[in-house]
């Protein structure tokens, strides 16, 4: 069973289509990353999800439970934190935290959330004193009250100093471990590829591509870059071996497929050029990702 | 539902207005005893059965509070915190009613309190005349329920709390001048009597005679109005609030 599930999920402003007709589910205990440019879409499938806006057609499960109109039960093991935290400025960080307990969340796991999101130190402090920084963590700190099983954390990065992001980078993927499905969304896509298991990326409220991380990452664009003592007849060389290869930067860039790197070598001991340097290179995250907006652009 | 009682109480209970508007009764009260004793301004009786004359500012602070009980949360943004959980947007917004019927029974409560310790005090006696006490405590309620569920309509709309508050304060002095204004043409126009703004004299209605000769309501006509008019402001505000997008 998944945690969530969305179907041909619409959204209409007036005669403007928002969201065109998503798809995509989340498996327990794993991290779905939610990545597109502004104004993609990503907050609005979000918001959604959570009833903070209506959607136009389509369907939301949440742990089984289908959410429509006077039907929200699905929601009670959901915890989010869509955009900026928002807190009650008079009242501390515990308060606020205590205000959202529905009971079910002792003291003492109080406390634990407070230690493991590190917000110990300031949780006696009135909310309006707050840093970013301190609101991103309080937020993501009323998210996991009441035990859920399912986490939307909207740019939760967002203010963070690299020590808390790091920090929580290592929480996510601790609950993960326990089982808690996370929806996430950020712009700092190196770090949402340290723990992302799935991308859906989102372009003009379409869904663009989705995939688990591995393939994502390593569809089309890995290359080796070769240095040799003459790189005109070592690229002649490599490409007489059938293999789709050109100078960038001064190396020779061959596209990573198949048996391409013993080829390719082989070709240039074969030919006499001297090899002095061999990489071999992944396209990242943020490359992968441009490169497919750049793509879902020419198609239109 | 309780939950989220618990959770409205929970932020009264940490926030300044209760406190703050509690303090300002009591005072004013006794800054009322006290001037009504020294220059002979009103009976204890009537002191005792106008609540000190408090009655105008808890209309005052219900506005800001009503004003302020949803505005601020769009204006904060917690409102996602509220609404993005199993619970429905109707049952949140009967929270925040239930929330405003107790702040407001809070209000009287310690205007009763405190106009009773300043009869004791500047006039020596405890005596109360209950009927009197009753029907001008609940002719107030009903003038204040309809510019209470107005300003709870109002403040629906706007986009911060500190504009609903000016809206809603200027709606109270603009609606008595409107309705002042408007019972002229009642006069001329016997349709214009069921306009929401005539009903806005049913304080003066139920407490002072011959109103109904300017209002052309009879005092039946004048409650089930006032109540049918809040009704309709509520269910708007209600529709309103499921509607809007975070």
């Amino acid at each position: 069973m998944n945690t969530l599930e969305i179907k041909n999920l619409s959204k209409f402003y007036g005669r403007t289509k928002a969201l065109h007709n998503i798809t995509f589910d989340i498996k327990p205990g794993s991290i779905l990353g939610l990545i597109g440019p502004n104004g993609a879409g990503k907050s609005t499938i979000m918001k959604s999800i959570v009833g903070l806006t209506n959607y136009s057609t389509g369907s939301i499960l949440v742990n089984n439970e289908k959410l429509k109109k006077g039907s929200r039960k699905g929601l009670k093991n959901v915890g989010s934190m869509i955009e900026t935290p928002a807190l009650y400025g008079h009242m501390t960080g515990l308060q606020n935290l205590k205000l959202f307990n529905d009971g079910s969340t002792s003291d003492a796991e109080i406390k634990k959330i407070m230690d493991e999101t590190q917000i110990s130190s300031f949780a006696n402090k009135k909310a309006k004193n707050y840093s970013l920084g301190m609101r991103q963590r309080l937020g993501i700190a009323m998210a996991l009250l009441n035990h859920p099983k399912l986490l939307i954390l909207d740019e939760p990065m967002n203010g963070l100093d690299p020590q808390s992001t790091h920090d929580l980078r290592d929480l996510l993927l601790k609950l993960s471990k326990r089982g808690i499905s996370i929806l996430i969304s950020s712009h700092l896509l190196d770090e949402l590829a340290r723990i992302a298991d799935y991308y859906v990326v989102i372009n003009h409220g379409k869904l663009v591509k989705q995939s688990d991380a591995k393939s994502f990452l390593s569809a089309d664009n890995a290359v080796i870059k070769l240095d040799t003592n003459n790189n005109d007849n070592g690229l002649k060389a490599i490409q007489n071996a059938g293999l789709d290869a050109h100078i960038v930067d001064r190396d020779i860039e061959v596209k990573d497929e198949g048996n391409a790197l013993n080829t390719a070598l082989k070709a240039l001991v074969d030919a006499n050029v001297d090899i002095t340097n061999v990489q071999r290179q992944q396209e990242d995250l943020e490359e992968s990702l441009l490169n497919l907006l750049t793509k879902d652009k020419g198609d239109k | 539902m309780f939950t989220l009682l618990r959770q409205e109480l929970y932020k009264q209970i940490h926030g300044k207005f209760y406190i703050g508007w509690g303090m300002i009764m009591f005072l004013f009260a006794m800054l009322i005893g006290w001037a009504s004793n020294k220059y002979n301004i009103m009976s204890g009786d009537v002191y005792m059965t106008r609540l000190s004359n408090s009655i105008q500012i808890i209309l005052i602070a219900m506005v800001v509070f009503v004003s302020t009980i949803i505005s601020n949360e769009f204006a904060s943004g917690t409102i996602k915190n509220l609404l993005s959980r199993q619970y429905s947007r109707l049952q949140v917004f009967l929270s925040k009613l239930i929330t405003i019927l107790f702040m407001y029974v809070y209000l009287i409560v310690i205007t009763f309190i405190s106009t009773y310790i300043g009869r004791m005090i500047f006039f020596k006696s405890g005596h109360i005349i209950w009927k009197q006490l009753g029907t001008n405590l609940g002719s107030y309620s009903l003038f204040l329920l309809l510019i209470a569920s107005a300003a709870l309509l109002i403040s629906n709309v706007a986009k911060s709390g500190g504009a609903a508050i000016g809206i809603g304060v200027a709606f109270i002095f603009a609606s008595q001048i409107i309705s002042q204004l408007l019972s002229i043409l009642v006069s001329h126009y016997h349709w214009l009597k069921w306009n929401p703004f005539n009903f806005m004299n049913v304080n003066f209605q139920l407490t002072m005679p011959n109103i109904d000769k300017i209002t052309l309501l009879s005092n039946n006509q004048m409650i089930l109005g006032t109540v049918a008019y809040s009704v309709l402001f509520i269910f708007i505000a209600g529709f309103i609030f499921k509607k809007r997008n975070v």
